[in-house]
């Protein structure tokens, strides 16, 4: 009883948060970058220069965007597998194939929307270069 | 809100900024700290209840691209509740030491600072926003389909709009404290956030804008206020835009732009989709009984008109510089007559609620048409009985598409019949199906507890337990507490994970199924998973809350102050991470069935727990919390740390006693596994209070 469930629980909350996994890579940027910057302009900087920052902030948010491609590439390829239908009559909506291919559209869709924001939130780095 | 009437209203305004509201010696910020407790505790147990409901409970075979879009909607919302209401919890539990007992977390004078609490209620209130907002749109994502007469255009465009949000309005809070004097590079990271998520906000509306247009619209009431709303919120959404940017904001703060804006999201985004759910689920809910199409219309264009008559003007009156929250003003300020307007529009509005009010209490005869289904919905709560039964549905279907009930032939004929699952209980239970998450495979039948008054009892007490020491009234408080703890146990002893007559049952269709769960199999055991991860986040907040004094103040850990005593630190992280250990073991040696060396394994992690929760008092007994606030800091976390203590040792006590009165044993082991799962979360508590009262202070100075 106990082997199958601890399978449950990982595999079936496991799989659905997948599609969660641009939109956390997208969070975990946004934290470390507001943490960063605060630390930085409070405890590590005088004049308020903000060079050495930008230069670990573009890593972390080159990181973070391959990252989210990952994502967008692993969920575009399990989509594509599924017989998909968004109108509710394409045969087969109740199987597993195309529950997966729902989840790899849900996937797809998150990492468009979680690209777009890291890169909205990597500007104000870019476009202020002072931390006062 | 009945404060406002004997004078005790939180006059530090809404959001309660110390130091005006800390200062203040009325009992106002105590009743509104009252009310957002309750709040707090209703919305993590409700969003428990979504959680599990949503995951563990649906149809067998309803799939997750099956589930009805708003079941997504309150997934996700429960999700959010999880992570925003346990920062206010930790900010509410940091106020109340200092207005009870003057620990100075928000006293700039003793090393305190009142921009930690703006942090704590905005990181609350900004996805609180969304939180009100999301079920309320569901509503309009189960009217739409149904008025359009098809299945929803985009159904994974809605769940990336609901999840989207989700995240993204997790950074947003910021933008309410533009003007507190944070770098403008971190003002920069809350802007972009903000404008981010009106993606997915905008996507979900153009997706029911998309359904109307291949569907064939029948007019009904429900669609005239959904349409009202999603205009409102528009507009709503647009002055969002605006206020995101951090110069428009500084310009136009604490002025009317903002009650303007404010006010067209939350009557757009809430109001006006749950009036509409209101009418539409009104024959669902007094069977036979339909709301008035014309009162409905009335009361729809006198709010309609009324609404936009009185929050149009206030974009002008804020653009011309009025103050919020003020009520007098000079004549020579040429806005008297916008006000006037809103005045004059806000008695429309009162007008149209008042017609509503009438219409729905007003008697009513049974209407003509069918009864079960007036609109023609496809899903699946349209399956109800006219005249209602006592039970929810006569039988459990099995459901392969979207909207069973256009989609699935003679689907509720066969419900009627009872040839689904659980057409019958074999032992005159109360009985439902617990399926899987992603396919909804059945797993076993979960026994559900019946209505009973001790609940009602438990509630009484733990209002009592909260009510009384609003007003300072500490000994009735704890012997509140107390017997609220004892109704819950009675509650759980009589009722909860009790071992089944029969281990497996019979559910119908050749489906034979266990008749209890244990581990991770049991929604007792996710609900305290989901619970904890609550509490893990306003733990954290607490953590955050020691870094947050660290970078603010170049003084934190005061030079020369007194520490957590190092001794018990090491005593305490010692003892409970064996308290730990033995109910891990306990429950091992239990289940493999040597019930005599668990339940001896059992006591001992309860005299362990005893010994820790005292290593971790002798820890900080020395320290005078009063006197700034780093002492009060460690205090408070081992207060925090005590106070799970305690919950962790009435679960340890709890299983032992269980398995001497022989409702636990090593087959029937649901509470020995949910208790576990509990201390996973209590020692990693344990030890990172260790970690942060005893080590960091070291490496900050």
């Amino acid at each position: 009883m106990k082997v199958q469930s601890q399978s449950e629980f990982g595999t079936g909350v496991g799989t659905l948060l997948k599609i969660t996994l641009a939109p956390t890579i997208w969070a975990f940027h946004f934290v470390i970058s507001y943490g960063a910057a605060a630390v930085w302009c409070e405890k590590l900087t005088a004049q308020g220069d903000t060079v050495a920052l930008q230069v670990w902030l573009i890593g972390l948010t080159a990181a973070a965007l391959l990252g989210i491609i990952a994502c967008g590439v692993v969920g575009w390829r399990v989509w594509g597998k599924g017989g998909y239908g968004a109108d509710g009559h394409t045969p087969g909506l109740g199987n597993t194939e195309s529950r997966q291919g729902f989840l790899g559209h849900a996937s797809v869709l998150l990492s468009v929307v979680s690209f777009i924001a890291v890169i909205f939130v990597i500007l104000p780095v870019l476009m202020i270069g002072s931390c006062t | 809100m009945g404060s406002v009437l004997f004078d005790s209203g939180p006059r530090g305004g809404w959001f309660m900024y110390p130091p005006l509201s800390t200062m203040d010696e009325g009992v106002g910020a105590d009743i509104w700290l009252l009310g957002l407790s309750f709040i707090e505790v209703a919305s993590i147990a409700a969003a428990v209840e979504l959680i599990v409901g949503v995951l563990k409970c649906r149809s067998p075979r309803m799939r997750v691209n099956l589930m009805p879009l708003y079941a997504w909607y309150v997934l996700v919302v429960g999700g959010m509740i999880l992570f925003a209401f346990p920062p206010l919890i930790a900010g509410d539990f940091l106020f109340e030491m200092e207005k009870s007992f003057d620990w100075p977390f928000f006293d700039p004078t003793r090393g305190g600072d009142p921009m930690l609490w703006q942090h704590l209620f905005w990181i609350f209130g900004h996805p609180e926003v969304y939180i009100i907002f999301l079920p309320s749109i569901a509503i309009a994502a189960m009217v739409v389909p149904t008025v359009a007469q098809r299945p929803i255009v985009g159904y994974s465009w809605i769940v990336l709009s609901a999840v989207g949000v989700g995240f993204l309005s997790f950074g947003l809070w910021v933008h309410h404290m533009f003007t507190t004097g944070l770098p403008n590079i971190s003002l920069g990271f809350f802007s972009a956030a903000s404008e981010a998520v009106v993606i997915p906000t905008g996507i979900q509306i153009f997706v029911f804008a998309a359904t109307l247009m291949v569907g064939k619209v029948k007019k009904s009431l429900p669609m005239l206020w959904i349409a009202g709303a999603l205009a409102i919120f528009t507009l709503g959404g647009l002055t969002g835009v605006m206020l995101a940017i951090a110069p428009f904001n500084w310009a136009v703060l604490d002025t009317y732009f903002v009650v303007a804006h404010l006010h067209y999201t939350l009557f757009g985004g809430m109001i006006f989709p749950v009036m509409a759910g209101i009418y539409y689920f009104y024959p669902f809910f007094r069977k036979g009984k339909m709301m008035s199409e014309t009162l409905g219309r009335l009361s729809f264009w006198l709010i309609f008109v009324g609404f936009n008559a009185a929050f149009l003007p206030m974009h002008y009156t804020g653009m011309m510089g009025m103050p919020r929250r003020v009520y007098t003003y000079g004549e020579s300020m040429d806005w008297g007559w916008l006000n006037m307007l809103s005045t004059v529009a806000s008695f429309v509005i009162a007008a149209g609620f008042v017609v509503f009010v009438f219409d729905l209490l007003r008697p009513k005869r049974d209407f003509d048409g069918p009864k079960r289904n007036p609109w023609n919905a496809g899903t699946l709560e349209w399956s109800h009985d006219v005249p209602g039964e006592s039970w929810g549905v006569r039988t459990i279907p099995f459901i392969t598409s979207r909207y069973p009930l256009w989609q699935q032939p003679q689907l509720v004929e066969r419900m009627d019949a009872g040839r689904f699952y659980l057409g019958d209980t074999e032992f005159g239970h109360r009985e439902t199906l617990v399926t899987s998450v992603l396919d909804a495979k059945p797993q076993h039948i979960q026994r559900v507890t019946g209505p009973a008054y001790i609940t009602m009892l438990a509630a009484g007490f733990t209002g009592g337990a909260f009510i009384f020491p609003t007003f300072h009234i500490y000994v009735p408080a704890i012997i509140c507490g107390a017997f609220a703890i004892v109704c819950v146990l009675y509650w759980l002893w009589t009722s909860t994970a009790q071992i089944p007559e029969e281990p497996m049952g019979d559910v119908g269709l050749d489906l034979r199924l266990p008749r209890y769960a244990s581990g991770s199999d049991a929604p007792g055991w996710w609900a305290v998973w989901i619970t904890m991860l609550g509490d893990a986040t306003a733990f954290a907040s607490l953590v955050f809350g020691f870094f947050f004094y660290w970078t603010a103040s170049d003084n934190f850990p005061p030079q020369g102050a007194l520490h957590a005593n190092g001794a018990m630190v090491v005593a305490f992280a010692v003892l409970l991470a064996l308290s730990w250990a033995a109910t891990r073991v306990a429950r091992g040696v239990h289940r493999g069935g040597n019930v005599g060396l668990g339940r001896l394994v059992m006591a001992a992690s309860v005299l362990l727990t005893l010994a820790g929760g005292f290593a971790v008092y002798g820890a900080v007994s020395h320290l005078s919390p009063t006197s700034h606030v780093y002492p009060a800091l460690i205090c408070g976390l081992a207060v925090w740390l005590g106070a799970h203590l305690l919950l962790g040792v009435i679960g340890q006590g709890y299983c032992l006693a269980r398995s001497l009165a022989g409702r636990m044993t090593p087959l029937y082991d649901a509470d020995l596994h949910n208790v576990t799962l509990l201390w996973h979360f209590i020692a990693l508590q344990s030890l990172v209070t260790a970690a942060v009262i005893g080590l960091l202070p070291g490496w900050m100075s």
